[in-house]
């Protein structure tokens, strides 16, 4: 997927005109990097498993307005393996979330807020044994773009998803770290 | 083949089930049925622990006795298996010594009462209730004495027994499990020989077909296991202990997994992560997918019947420690490992309700003229046994 995107950063630079602004300052701007999740759920109901998912991931693509609004579409994932003795169950959680994002461009930053929709899809496997479950999500969050070097940027972002699942809210806070290109 | 056996389970159950009634008046000494069990009300099950699925809810909190709950009539000189329906938030247990399966409330932990008409402690052929559970529909399955199975209708006030089917052995029908995909009924003829589980519609009550274990030395819990789509047995055998797996659309054995050389299988429960709880002498902690073994717990031997409680995240198993006394052991279900012993002397056989983690055990009454030492007497009930209740600190 770290290769996905490195040929969509490529191909997006090689169509981009020259006039093209900075990462923080651009109209539209994808970005993927790392992601690091925590699974509230387990955190609070099983305290001989980490609840942290060290590895993981996240690709966005978005577009903003004059007006500093605009939308994002997103799709990341997140994994751990659980240490536990004999065939160690892995964890992977998908989300494909999109919605509306407020940008503002300042001097050679770009914080943004926005709030995602859409479905978290969660499978727990042993060996070749799994189980997966999909539920509605929403994903509050905001950030920063910091341009480092003409239209490349860093991204740094904190969210909370939530997954409506039977009922009940599970919290899911995210931390990301991406590298994001204007155009 | 199939086809077959439809035909002819159809006209045996009809049969049985017109010489049942007079049987079970016969058979019921205490008239206890006339006791009114109200339908237990539809209670939304307790929602799963997380959005990923299969992460268990762990209390590591010690296990302590809080409870006892007498239960009238004769004492429980002779009981079995006993479990609790996570939907009716009830505990049923096998009481020979009644001829009766006994109701508790499992959330307030009090007697409710019992459905009387099952064979009792000796039936010409073997005696029962043995095996009990509850599916969906609120039908009670209960393995009894004469190779019968019985199926109580629990939504009937007061709860009776509605069919009887006759698994055409020639000793009793024991342990009993659920497949809610096919909606197949499980049960084993564990005395007969070579024995063999029955298949049995939950919709028709046709005996759908059997399966032979010719180099099985009984029979004993068999388990449903949802991902794999498969009943699981766990089968004594001359070599040691092994699990088979049923696969009930077939109905044959596709793999068999050995679990200890010189033991006899027992209990079986299905934890977390697909970790089995294979009773075998001692707990064995086994993969479900594949059959290799994570863990034998050597301190508490693995009993009759052991649970898995998704509210906790522990297994049980009713045995005795090093000593010699009777516990109830405390095995982490996603690491195996041993926690605690809890002194239950007397207790035999274990369930508990994962919306409370109430844990029950029934607790047989001491012979006749013998000191009552067991866990009861801890609560002022003597000489007839009980059903203990253990919860977490």
């Amino acid at each position: 997927m770290r290769c996905g995107f490195l040929v969509l950063v490529a191909l997006a630079m090689s169509v981009v005109p020259a006039s093209a602004q900075s990462a923080s300052s651009s109209q539209y701007d994808v970005a993927g990097g790392y992601a690091f999740m925590r699974d509230q759920d387990i955190a609070n109901n099983n305290p001989d498993i980490s609840a942290n998912f060290p590895a993981g991931w996240m690709a966005a693509v978005g577009g903003t307005l004059s007006s500093g609004f605009g939308a994002v579409g997103e799709v990341s994932g997140s994994y751990k393996t659980v240490s536990i003795p004999g065939d160690q169950p892995k964890l992977r959680v998908y989300t494909f979330l999109a919605g509306p994002r407020f940008r503002k461009s300042l001097s050679r930053i770009a914080p943004f807020g926005q709030v995602l929709f859409g479905v978290a899809r969660a499978t727990t496997s042993v060996l070749t044994v799994s189980e997966t479950a999909s539920d509605f999500a929403y994903q509050p969050g905001g950030g920063v773009d910091l341009d480092i070097s003409g239209r490349l940027g860093l991204r740094i972002e904190g969210d909370y998803r939530i997954v409506r699942s039977d009922g009940a809210n599970s919290k899911e806070p995210r931390f990301i770290v991406a590298a994001v290109f204007g155009f | 083949m199939r086809g077959r056996l439809v035909i002819a389970s159809t006209v045996t159950a009809g049969l049985v089930f017109g010489g049942h009634q007079a049987r079970v008046r016969s058979a019921a000494p205490i008239a206890d049925q006339s006791i009114a069990v109200p339908p237990a009300a539809p209670i939304r099950p307790p929602r799963p622990e997380s959005f990923i699925p299969g992460i268990p809810t762990v209390v590591s909190t010690p296990v302590v006795l809080r409870k006892a709950i007498a239960i009238p009539g004769a004492p429980l000189a002779s009981t079995d298996l006993v479990w609790v329906d996570e939907a009716g938030k009830r505990m049923y247990f096998a009481d020979r010594s009644n001829f009766a399966v006994d109701i508790i409330d499992a959330e307030n932990d009090a007697y409710l009462g019992r459905v009387t008409g099952f064979v009792g402690p000796t039936g010409t052929r073997g005696g029962g209730p043995n095996g009990v559970a509850v599916t969906p529909d609120n039908k009670l399955w209960v393995g009894d004495g004469n190779s019968l199975v019985q199926v109580v209708d629990l939504n009937l006030n007061p709860p009776q027994i509605i069919r009887s089917i006759d698994t055409r052995g020639t000793n009793r029908a024991d342990e009993l499990a659920y497949d809610p995909t096919d909606r197949i009924i499980i049960i084993g003829n564990d005395r007969e020989s070579p024995p063999y589980v029955t298949l049995i519609s939950a919709d028709s009550y046709a005996i759908l077909g059997t399966v032979l274990f010719p180099e099985g030395t009984g029979l004993e819990q068999p388990i449903w296991n949802p991902r794999l789509q498969v009943f699981m047995v766990n089968v004594p055998t001359a070599r040691g202990g092994e699990v088979a797996l049923v696969d009930p659309k077939t109905m044959k054995v596709t793999s068999t997994y050995p679990v200890g050389s010189a033991c006899g299988g027992t209990g079986l429960a299905l934890g977390p992560f697909q970790r089995l709880l294979v009773a075998c002498g001692t707990p064995f902690i086994v993969n479900a997918a594949n059959g290799a073994i994570i863990n034998n717990v050597t301190q508490v031997g693995s009993g009759d019947e052991v649970w898995y409680n998704s509210g906790d995240g522990q297994f049980y198993v009713t045995s005795a420690d090093s000593t010699g006394a009777t516990v109830l052991g405390v095995i982490d279900g996603q690491t195996g490992a041993w926690r605690q012993n809890v002194p239950a002397p007397g207790a035999r056989n274990v369930a508990a309700l994962a919306a409370n983690n109430h844990i029950f055990t029934v607790v047989r009454a001491p012979a006749a003229g013998a000191a009552d030492t067991t866990a009861c007497a801890q609560f002022g009930i003597r000489g007839t046994g009980c059903v203990a209740v253990f919860g977490h600190q």
